[in-house]
């Protein structure tokens, strides 16, 4: 047992840390998607050198340090960037060809190029059901037709994989952006995060070379390994929802006075900030042990994951409401952390699996252990 | 970082599993049902070497560090074993033991701490008062230097074992316009003339541990029973917080992994509509709550551990997240546990009845949410 960090773990962290200092984090949501993909890239080749990108494929305790610092100065900054190479990267990396990988990985780690995974669908719950996007079989390939929800980092991405259902059982397709019958939607308007960019797509008679397919697949599970993946992506984002709230909350209840003194002298906020910090610190402990359970192969490595997803994030989702209420009208007023924290933090107990879902399979996984 | 035991720590976890379970457990259910202290199982747990884990061989320990220790305490809940009786066991080693043994003489370490490590006798310690709780600068029993003794005189409330106590550790101040600084600790033996205990309260929870005041009416003891010098006591007493949150907050969180397991066989063998109620979603959510506060609270409670055996200085903050954690958000999931038995879980032969009332100390003893609160917003 051993609470400490080790220097090895603490090291990707402590470069993300030098290059958030040395390059403020600009207002993403302010940029229209031309500039914002050019903000992303700026970022992603700063962090690319730090090897920030190529560890978002490999995952660890080491990388959830660094990518809560990365959250803890913009939640949109890491879910545009990691998305990328968390999501799509580790697919190919996984179940990809090695010249599948060739093509694609050098650029999504050296941050060239943007990608990422497109796997819900509007109309039907994607990890139980059939999927509705189709690839029917032409030539070597496939020939795809359907449409996907808002993915995350869909209307900047370079590079997709869009999840199909084939009559010989499901696929990845390997798709560019500008590939003849893809079609990616604008921007969606969303509640937060809107510097990490969503958007959908259309299918219409899409044709897929074989070598950009990976599949059929002779089981579904890659599905829940991708939902996995972005797990681990909420729950960072929600360690640096809470860092982000707890910091601005704290330092407001410390400067703004009322009956001659600080407002975190008053039990009513106090108290509050107190109870943050407590789910805070619990939150980071849980994360941890489950990033630390995943890398060491242990047992209980999936019930942790799903402990650790169902409180980080609403845990973010509740510190981020406190310290809203902490900081009053400043809070409620656009443009300060807090409230983008109190929007960006409703997404994170929704995608991945969401918290209902984690719920019922955290009691399947307890049922099976007793 | 990295959160596994050792193997050493795991195998003995495992021995304290077996033993708690054949030896203890059988006996819990009568023993807080009829709010009796169980003389002969707190024997059993000293004759097993779980009353002085961490003392030197020499004064009946095995020298174990504070994980082990903590360990020891959660595989005790995780059996099975009631909050009563876990809760006499870390009043007495950890609150009165442990402070003669830190803070005595050497022969006050050999005269008490092998009596108490072996169970031979009962230790509680004295610090809360009927108008002095969490305010423990505001106490008013008096220590007086009368020649060759201190006369004690004063009473204390919410004594963990102080119906049973054979020697109680019992804080005083010797200067009253001293605040914390006047504050100094005292061992009184059962038999004591001017001491004495009122008849145990009765209790919601934690009733096999026997809880009463201790009054003392011009009692006078040797001078050589004060423990670690005037004006020490305040300082001991906060000495015992580390202990606190460790190893007394451990047979809780153990506790609720049990009761964990006891929901999931009863969800699998209760039937309605047709099929186990572990089929609806309402019952695995449930399931979860516990599951995560498990997680959650284990990975808290063994950090102030850890820190303990690296020697590190009580880190307040994470010493007050710990308390506050293992006390508020407790209540959630042994409620839950004890819906999801339905009208079996309000009643008594169903372990989580017990563990429901158990756990409504989690937030007030040894510190209450209010205070930890307190503490954690002034070091923000």
């Amino acid at each position: 047992m051993d609470y400490d960090f080790s220097p090895e773990q603490t090291a990707l962290r402590d470069k993300v840390r030098q290059a958030l200092k040395e390059a403020p984090v600009p207002d993403l949501a302010g940029l229209e998607a031309g500039q914002l993909k050019e903000a992303l890239l700026v970022w992603a080749g700063r962090l690319a050198h730090s090897g920030f990108l190529a560890a978002c494929r490999a995952g660890g305790l080491g990388l959830l340090l660094a990518q809560e610092a990365l959250a803890a100065a913009s939640p949109s900054l890491l879910l545009g960037l990691a998305g990328s190479p968390q999501l799509l990267g580790r697919l190919v990396a996984h179940y990809g060809t090695p010249a599948q990988q060739e093509r694609l990985l050098p650029a999504l780690e050296q941050g060239r190029a943007l990608g990422a995974v497109a796997l819900g669908e509007g109309g039907t719950s994607v990890e139980r059901g059939p999927l509705q996007t189709l690839a029917a079989p032409q030539g070597g390939g496939y020939v795809l037709s359907g449409s996907k929800g808002p993915l995350l980092g869909g209307p900047l991405a370079d590079w997709l994989a869009v999840a199909a259902e084939s009559p010989d059982g499901l696929v990845w397709c390997l798709l560019p952006r500008e590939a003849a019958g893809l079609s990616l939607g604008p921007r969606t308007a969303t509640l937060g995060l809107e510097g990490a960019a969503f958007g959908g797509l259309e299918l219409h008679d899409c044709a897929v070379p074989t070598e950009m397919v990976i599949g059929p697949l002779p089981d579904r599970s890659s599905l829940t390994v991708v939902r996995a993946w972005e797990d681990e992506l909420m729950v960072a984002a929600g360690l640096g929802v809470l860092a982000r709230c707890q910091q601005a909350a704290v330092a407001f209840a410390k400067a703004h006075q009322s009956g001659g003194k600080p407002i975190i002298a008053y039990q009513e906020v106090g108290f509050k900030l107190a109870e943050s910090l407590t789910l805070q610190q619990t939150a980071q402990l849980l994360a941890y042990k489950a990033a630390w359970a995943a890398e060491a192969s242990q047992r209980e490595a999936g019930a942790l994951a799903a402990c650790a997803k169902v409180f980080c994030c609403e845990a973010a989702q509740r510190v981020a409401g406190e310290a809203l209420q902490v900081l009053g009208r400043a809070g409620f007023a656009r443009g300060n952390p807090v409230e983008e924290a109190f929007r960006d933090a409703k997404y994170l107990t929704i995608a991945g699996v969401s918290a209902e879902i984690s719920r019922q399979h955290l009691g399947e996984a307890v049922l099976a252990a007793y | 970082m990295e959160f596994a035991f050792s193997s050493e720590q795991r195998m003995f976890a495992e021995q304290v599993l077996r033993f708690a379970k054949a030896e203890i457990v059988p006996r819990c259910a009568e023993h807080d049902l009829n709010s009796q202290f169980d003389r002969e199982a707190f024997g059993r747990l000293g004759r097993f070497g779980l009353l002085g884990l961490h003392f030197p061989e020499e004064l009946g320990g095995s020298n174990a560090d504070v994980v082990t220790s903590t360990l020891a305490g959660y595989a005790l809940g995780l059996a099975g074993v009631d909050g009563g009786l876990t809760l006499s066991y870390g009043a007495h080693t950890y609150l009165c033991a442990d402070t003669i043994f830190a803070h005595g003489t050497d022969q006050q370490r050999r005269r008490y701490v092998p009596k108490l490590a072996s169970g031979e006798w009962v230790g509680c310690m004295g610090l809360t008062e009927p108008g002095a709780g969490s305010d423990v600068a505001g106490m008013t029993t008096r220590a007086v230097k009368q020649g060759d003794s201190w006369v004690l005189n004063g009473a204390k409330m919410f004594i963990t074992n102080g119906p049973v106590a054979d020697v109680a550790l019992v804080y005083a101040k010797s200067d009253p316009q001293a605040k914390h600084a006047g504050i100094s600790a005292f061992i009184v033996e059962k038999g004591t003339p001017g001491f004495s205990a009122g008849q145990p309260l009765k209790k919601m929870g934690v009733r096999a541990s026997p809880t009463s005041e201790l009054f003392f009416e011009d009692c006078r003891i040797p001078l050589e029973n004060l423990v670690g010098g005037e004006g020490q006591g305040f300082n001991m007493a906060m000495r015992t917080v580390e202990w606190d949150r460790s190893t007394l907050l451990a047979p809780m969180v153990g506790s609720m992994e049990y009761v964990l397991g006891k929901c999931a066989a009863y969800a699998k063998q209760r039937s309605q509509f047709g099929r186990p109620i572990a089929q609806f979603q309402a019952i695995k959510h449930k399931l979860a709550e516990m599951k995560v506060f498990v997680e959650a609270a284990k990975n808290l409670v063994f950090r102030i551990a850890w820190c303990k055996d690296q020697g590190r200085p009580l880190n307040h903050l994470e010493a007050a997240v710990a308390k506050l954690f293992v006390g508020d958000w407790s209540l959630g999931p042994s409620n839950e546990a004890l819906l999801l038995h339905g009208g079996y879980g309000y009643c008594h032969e169903y372990e989580v009845e017990r563990v429901f009332r158990d756990c409504r100390l989690a937030p007030i003893g040894g510190g209450t949410s209010e205070i930890q609160k307190m503490i954690i917003s002034r070091l923000l």
